[in-house]
């Protein structure tokens, strides 16, 4: 193992620990809000729809809310209706399946369920497809989080940087 | 020195595109003193704007003008109005491509004498054979610096990622293992460097050591003072006059100003939708259904390999996002062997993607999200994955049409891109995802998975060759069949796709046809 590949290791177990730290259960703690874009302190309701959403639609438990949070934003402006009458839907149908909102459904599969229900839609797919470029394109979580280490050119390519390091020693 | 030539100059040879086919050509003319305009949709790029950025290099180069995707397939759904993922700049396509350089093997030419009829399919023998093509693939394999013995540079290095799917074909029984032949350098070569193995082969180059036209063959072809390379020039029509013979070439610049560049002969290379779409749009009262279209073939067999992902979660890190993204190459399956249930080979193909597109194109339909998508992409370092690369069939139906209503930015019918599966293809990558994944096994993954197609880089045949007038749209030479002077020197001639990437095979026969251009130059034929 190179020096670097721990140094990935150690700081995906940091932010493992330390993401679960700031959920609880289903629902979103309110501790984690201190972690917030301004935007979203002012429009709680909002966005914390949208954030439980885009969790659900790809979780990871070891990613911070603004990653989340920050590419979603443009649809407040952009789009603000239909992510709010989609939330609302949304909470209309969990209260009918479940007697509470959306966001306050602790079991995982409850709220899958619901979203494979709406998934058609283009409120979900305009969150989906925001959500697929704005989480996955953004360079601070590329090593520590995916171990991929991004645009290389600048140290020369992987020539010298292990293109050919793996010993395949588990057969 | 930037050459230009006067509009009403009738002496210059209209290649439309940059591309393997365009770009080559334009070079290869030049280098025999024949003089070219070179009409480029796209813009020009320079070295600095090619990036490492998989969504940046995207949203810079692809050619994003709407087209419509039609046809029972998933790509109708996922991908509505990208059916092909190629590029629009001084290039084409060559900028984008992964460099590996197969030959097309001899039984390939002549699939149709081999098989014979096959109901649904419209299968033809290529007018010209393996034999004949042979010299012009070395010539192509040097003068693109192919790895090998055309030019004498070693293979690649097996990189983690071909290590990984290397190790479990051995298992599985394959034989034909190989890090090339690659038109990537792996020494100094042609005056382009080495390659640093820094991925992101698909997003260009930056260090220059795969070959593309745009920092080959169309300086080179600038620098004889022979070629006028026009770049945001979209041509419009073709114009002919009252004995069918191409005069010239109507095309918008950037800023949509309309221009007519007479012309001697015109070589229409644009790739295999905008090819077949110019000649549809230049239809005439002489020629009603579009240029050399006597035959009805234009648009029509338009093939794109029948392809599949799959991709295994190993159980160490493999990095599959270092080194070259098409890195090995297996063979065994290439072969024509009717018993495994289908006609026609395929080629297993490492391949990679960064967190940014494997993330998209994972699983691209509306269901894809959720827990199966993200604990992958959470071992995305331990991945590794390879493509399948089969003949996909010629099928008449599939093709280019254009749309009744809808019209681009140049007031040009949007191009429908229709296309479906012959059950050949399906039962061939069926056999090829088995194969990848008794590799993946094999190699000791803990999980493995398909990832659909996504749009399509390699797209051939829409205007074929053919013996005959009656069976295709061009000659052996890919001269068209209707109009002497107008030609068609990219991969849409293909009569068949094999079961090879077709760029060299586009090279080899843009070097052929430079050869056959000018030698009917000579004899004032043309």
């Amino acid at each position: 193992m190179t020096p670097s590949s721990r140094a990935t290791l150690s700081r995906r177990r940091f932010l493992t620990l330390s993401g679960q730290g700031a959920l609880l259960a289903g629902g979103l703690a309110l501790g984690a809000g201190s972690l917030w874009p301004r935007w979203a302190l002012a429009d709680p309701d909002l966005a914390a729809g949208l954030l439980r959403l885009g969790r659900d639609i790809y979780p990871h438990e070891a990613i911070a809310d603004r990653y989340y949070l920050e590419p979603l934003r443009p649809l407040l402006d952009g789009d603000r209706a239909l992510i709010a009458d989609g939330l609302a839907d949304l909470d209309r149908r969990a209260r009918a399946a479940h007697g509470v909102r959306y966001g306050e459904l602790p079991r995982e599969a409850d709220r899958v369920a619901l979203l494979r229900e709406i998934e058609d839609g283009d409120f979900f797919q305009r969150v989906r497809n925001t959500l697929v470029v704005g989480l996955y394109d953004n360079p601070e979580l590329w090593e520590p989080h995916f171990g991929y280490e991004g645009a290389s050119w600048q140290q020369g390519g992987y020539l010298h940087r292990g293109f050919d390091d793996l010993v395949i020693d588990w057969l | 020195m930037t050459t230009r030539f006067e509009h009403d100059d009738d002496g210059v040879v209209v290649i439309i595109g940059s591309g393997a086919g365009g770009g080559t050509l334009a070079h290869a003319l030049a280098r025999k003193g024949i003089k070219s305009v070179v009409l480029e949709a796209g813009k020009r790029y320079q070295m600095n704007d090619i990036e490492n950025d998989e969504w940046e290099m995207f949203r810079k180069i692809s050619w994003l003008d709407e087209r419509i995707t039609a046809g029972p397939r998933q790509l109708t759904e996922t991908f509505p109005n990208l059916p092909a993922w190629i590029v629009k700049g001084v290039g084409g396509s060559t900028i984008h491509w992964a460099g590996v350089s197969l030959r097309f093997q001899p039984h390939e030419f002549r699939l149709h004498s081999e098989v014979g009829d096959i109901p649904g399919a419209n299968l033809l023998d290529w007018p010209i054979s393996y034999e004949e093509l042979e010299p012009y693939y070395v010539r192509a394999e040097r003068h693109m610096g192919v790895t090998g013995e055309s030019t004498g540079m070693p293979y690649h290095r097996w990189n983690n990622n071909f290590k990984v799917l290397a190790a479990g074909a051995e298992r599985v029984g394959y034989t034909q293992l190989r890090a090339g032949p690659m038109a990537i350098n792996t020494q100094e070569y042609d005056d382009r460097g080495r390659c640093m193995h820094a991925g992101f082969c698909m997003q260009g180059c930056r260090f220059g050591a795969k070959w593309s036209t745009m920092y080959t063959d169309i300086p080179r072809a600038e620098a004889t003072g022979l070629c006028e390379v026009r770049p945001r020039a979209m041509a419009l029509t073709i114009e002919h006059d009252a004995d069918g013979r191409a005069t010239g070439v109507v095309y918008a610049d950037g800023d949509g100003n309309r221009h007519r560049q007479r012309a001697r002969a015109v070589c229409v290379a644009g790739n295999s939708i905008e090819s077949p779409r110019l000649l549809l749009n230049s239809h005439s009262s002489l020629f009603p259904d579009g240029l050399a279209n006597s035959s009805g073939q234009v648009g029509r067999n338009y093939m794109t390999h029948a392809t599949s992902c799959i991709f295994g979660v190993m159980p160490k890190p493999v990095h599959m996002h270092r080194g070259t993204t098409f890195a090995g190459i297996i063979s065994d399956e290439a072969r024509l062997d009717r018993s495994r249930g289908f006609v026609g080979g395929y080629t297993l193909e490492v391949m990679s993607l960064g967190v940014p597109f494997f993330a998209k194109f994972m699983d691209p339909t509306h269901a894809g999200w959720g827990r199966d998508i993200t604990s992958a992409l959470d071992k995305y370092d331990h991945l590794s994955g390879v493509w399948i690369c089969g003949e996909d069939l010629p099928v008449e139906r599939n093709g280019i049409t254009l749309h009744d209503t809808r019209r681009d930015q140049h007031g040009l019918p949007v191009p429908i891109v229709y296309k479906g599966d012959h059950p050949n293809d399906e039962k061939l990558r069926r056999h090829g995802e088995q194969q990848a994944r008794r590799c993946y096994e094999a190699a000791g993954a803990e999980r493995i998975f398909h990832v659909p197609d996504f749009p399509t880089s390699h797209n051939v045949g829409t205007n074929r060759m053919s013996a005959r007038p009656a069976d295709g749209v061009v000659n052996r030479f890919g001269q068209t069949h209707d109009i002497d002077n107008l030609f068609v020197s990219d991969g849409s001639q293909f009569t068949s796709s094999g079961a090879e990437n077709p760029t060299l095979t586009i090279v080899a026969l843009a070097l052929r046809q430079a050869d056959h251009i000018a030698e009917r130059m000579q004899r004032r034929e043309l």
